[in-house]
């Protein structure tokens, strides 16, 4: 878990949202929860764009 | 006749030029004999518009090995570098600035517009004062590495460069062969004793002098990593070490990584984050850990951190 | 149809800049302007460094005088953190300090500066560089190659770089020096102070006495100066001291570094990157003009030799008092700056053999505790080029929050400007003008070192 933790805040250092990464337990048994991290995952990506967008100027 | 040579300086601090003085007597003999330099601000009076100042286009002499220091961080350094790649058959890269974009590249990591504006409003710069734009050059979006930008044909990093591998390059050139470099990484280079990590969970700040016997040999000092200090000497190139150790470890001083990563396209921080993290250290102790990079900003490693994007949609 | 003469890139010269000369219809100068090109922003990047590591990081800022910005910083730090280095730190560092101003100085004056004296300032230019020098006078080109060298790579020996160094830290310095090393450096610093002595009386016969109308002419303007003097004697120090700020009749006020805001202010124009540093405190604001020039000082080797009532070693004093017998106090004459440079240069000789021969020397407490916390400090030395000045303010952590740099050669860049006009006002008339005399006001520049 240490090494998840260090991504988020290394991703930071290079100037990604942390957000972008996301670590989730699914097991095949869960079908639901695998659908419905997907689809969060996917929509909030979509709302924080492209990653080349890193020269437009941000809030 | 010489073999013609033309050394241009872009966003430089000179110390690369200081570096090739400093091959010493062995340099006199290369410059007045081997080379032939139609060309370098530095030393000679070479001038872009004619030597009276008339002409419009700016222009550089042809010549058979072009090297090129500092990296490129504004308009002027980007038309002076084509303009060398244009009439060079041979360009070198000389210096980590223009290898890898160096100490200016650490702007990268800033908002440079906001920078810019603030650098003239410190507290004794004249109330009201903007930015300057009279005859001088638009800076770039952000620093550059040299090759960003044209073909490079050699690459030789170092902040500064390694005289003695300067004068290898040249001579190997004029020789015809390929230059003996040394690879890997500073540590092949640094004959510290090693014993093992030992109880090291944390890196400590350099607040303190190294543990030594003054006057002892360097290969009886333990290596700075296993002393606590945060030494980038696993993820930094080879190629400082003179006199038998890496020059900054020769007195006592842990490698900050000047000579830039090991491979061309390695990344310094996350290297370095896996190297701590590999022997059980806690990365939350390096404080700053953006400056792992501070030599190594180029190539888009360096960028401005996002402020929360809560607006965006 | 007037027309602007662009001579670009100035060589010889440490930095990146390029002369404008703009002349009128009738071909006479009209206005002339000195851009510098270019702009880094250390101010701004070095905000959230641990302020421990900004001394070498700061050094980058200049290749041939890092020592000078890597020591104001660690003094700088050291306010910060309120640290006071040890005894033998503080003399290591100031060592190493006065050994760069020997290398800086035999640097400028033969490789960069000596072509326009020793082949001619109308020389063609693919002759009238170093390597013009080294075929018309080989034995002499020897000798210089040979003494840079020597000083450089004592200094690469000692602290491990010569170039971007990294031995002074917080508190002092890094390691200890050992009676081994110790020898050494004498050796070879008293092979440089004999050096140096011939080049000061080669440049006296052979250089000042034949350009003694060049000297009296070209690039000559009147300013104050400002400069470093021992707090306790009022004698020419590069390491620490007061900061003396004189105004050009000769009278001068006397301040600490801290208080520089007080004192110093920077002047901005639109065409060129670098700010322009005045005299604040004379109330007289900020103007160019030749004839009536206001706030205007300059810094450097001519400042510093002006400033100080005396120099506290012999050799270099007996040079000081030959100079003024010549040239008085203050001494305006631009070109005067490489004979100051050169009686510095003996200074720094004999200072680094007292530094070296003070017995504490080799004492192995060379760095004090040191604790990371808030504060701000101001750390001046005397660049060859001007003086330094570094003011750091810290958060808790211990690391920048915020930065003021005014770095020695920018004190000049309205000087410069000055005399460039001068020059080329004096130079270049009717439309007559050729690569020679556009050489010429390029030395006005190059006296500067910048």
């Amino acid at each position: 878990m240490t090494r998840s933790d260090m991504i988020v805040e290394l991703l930071g250092d290079f100037g990604y949202e942390p957000e972008r990464f996301s670590l989730t337990w699914v097991s095949s048994a869960e079908p639901d929860k695998f659908v419905a991290a997907v689809t969060e995952m996917t929509a909030r990506i979509k709302k924080l764009g492209p990653v080349n967008r890193q020269d437009a100027s941000v809030a | 006749m010489g073999v013609t040579t033309a050394l241009e300086w872009l966003g430089s601090c000179s110390g690369c030029e200081i570096a090739i003085l400093n091959i010493g007597e062995a340099l006199v003999p290369i410059i007045t004999e081997a080379l032939d330099i139609v060309h370098a601000p530095v030393l000679m009076d070479h001038k872009y518009f004619g030597q009276c100042g008339e002409g419009v286009t700016l222009t550089i002499p042809e010549a058979v090995v072009g090297i090129v220091t500092g990296g490129v961080s504004n308009h002027e350094h980007l038309e002076v570098l084509e303009e060398m790649r244009k009439k060079c058959k041979v360009l070198i890269a000389l210096g980590t600035c223009a290898t890898h974009g160096g100490i200016p590249a650490l702007m990268n990591g800033q908002d440079r517009q906001q920078s810019w504006e603030e650098v003239y409003q410190t507290v004794t710069t004249d109330p009201g004062a903007q930015i300057p734009n009279v005859e001088v050059p638009a800076p770039l979006d952000r620093v550059y590495a040299c090759d960003e930008k044209v073909k490079i044909d050699m690459q030789l990093p170092g902040c500064p460069p390694n005289p003695e591998l300067i004068a290898e390059v040249i001579v190997s050139l004029l020789e015809n062969r390929a230059p003996v470099l040394p690879g890997k990484s500073v540590c092949d280079t640094c004959p510290t004793r090693r014993e093992g990590k030992g109880d090291v969970e944390k890196v400590k700040r350099f607040i303190t002098n190294a543990t030594f016997k003054p006057g002892e040999p360097i290969d009886q000092m333990r290596c700075l990593l296993e002393q606590g200090y945060l030494c980038m000497g696993p993820v930094t190139a080879a190629g400082c070490a003179k006199r038998g150790a890496p020059a900054c470890i020769s007195a006592r001083v842990p490698c900050r990584g000047c000579f830039g990563p090991v491979r061309k396209d390695g990344n310094q921080l996350l290297d370095m984050m896996n190297a701590l993290a590999s022997n059980g250290i806690d990365y939350k102790s390096v404080v700053d850990r953006r400056s792992l990079l501070r030599f190594s900003g180029a190539h888009g490693m360096l960028r401005p951190v996002k402020k929360r994007a809560d607006k965006e949609d | 149809m007037g027309k602007v003469l662009n001579i670009a890139p100035v060589s010889r010269i440490e930095g990146h800049a390029k002369i404008a000369i703009h002349l009128d219809d009738q071909g006479n100068v009209q206005d002339s302007f000195l851009h510098i090109q270019s702009l880094r922003g250390f101010e701004k990047f070095i905000e959230g460094r641990p302020a421990e590591e900004v001394p070498r990081i700061v050094n980058r800022i200049c290749g041939i005088c890092p020592w000078m910005h890597h020591l104001a910083s660690n003094k700088a730090v050291d306010g910060a953190f309120g640290v006071t280095p040890t005894e033998t730190g503080y003399k290591l560092r100031e060592m190493c300090q006065v050994m760069a101003h020997i290398n800086d100085k035999i640097l400028h004056f033969f490789f960069l500066a000596a072509p326009d004296f020793v082949l001619g300032p109308d020389a063609d230019y693919a002759v009238r560089n170093v390597i013009g020098v080294v075929k018309a006078a080989p034995e002499l080109a020897t000798q210089v190659v040979k003494m840079r060298q020597l000083g450089q790579m004592m200094l690469d020996k000692f602290a491990g770089k010569a170039i971007h160094p990294i031995a002074g830290v917080v508190g002092g310095f890094a390691k200890p020096m050992i009676e081994e090393e110790r020898q050494e450096l004498l050796a070879g610093t008293r092979t440089l102070l004999d050096f140096a002595c011939f080049a000061l009386d080669f440049a006296i016969n052979n250089v000042f006495a034949k350009y003694l109308d060049v000297i009296s002419d070209l690039g000559v303007i009147k300013t104050g100066f400002l400069g470093t003097v021992d707090r306790a004697d009022g004698s020419l120090r590069l390491y620490d001291g007061k900061q003396r700020l004189m105004k050009p009749d000769g009278s001068y006020v006397d301040f600490e570094g801290k208080d520089y805001t007080q004192y110093l202010g920077e002047h901005v124009e639109p065409w060129g990157y670098s700010k322009m540093p005045y005299a604040k405190s004379w109330n007289e604001g900020f103007d160019m003009n030749l004839a009536a020039p206001k706030g205007i000082y300059r810094a450097n080797t001519l400042a510093r030799i002006n400033v100080c009532d005396k120099i506290s070693t012999p050799k270099a004093q007996a040079a000081l008092e030959a100079f003024r017998a010549s040239f008085g106090r203050p001494a305006q004459q631009t070109l005067l700056y490489h004979y100051a440079r050169l009686i510095e240069l003996v200074y720094a000789c004999e200072r680094t053999i007292e530094l070296l021969e003070w017995e504490g020397i080799t004492d192995p407490k060379v760095r004090a505790k040191v604790e990371p916390k808030a504060g701000r400090g101001v750390g001046i030395v005397e660049a060859p080029r001007g003086t330094l000045i570094h003011d750091y303010t810290t958060d808790d952590n211990g690391c920048i929050v915020k930065a003021n740099l005014i770095v020695g050669t920018t004190h000049n860049i309205a000087p410069m400007n000055m005399s460039v006009k001068q020059a080329a006002t004096t130079l270049i008339k009717n439309g007559v003008y050729n690569q020679g005399l556009l050489n010429q006001v390029e030395m006005a520049v190059r006296a500067y070192d910048p």
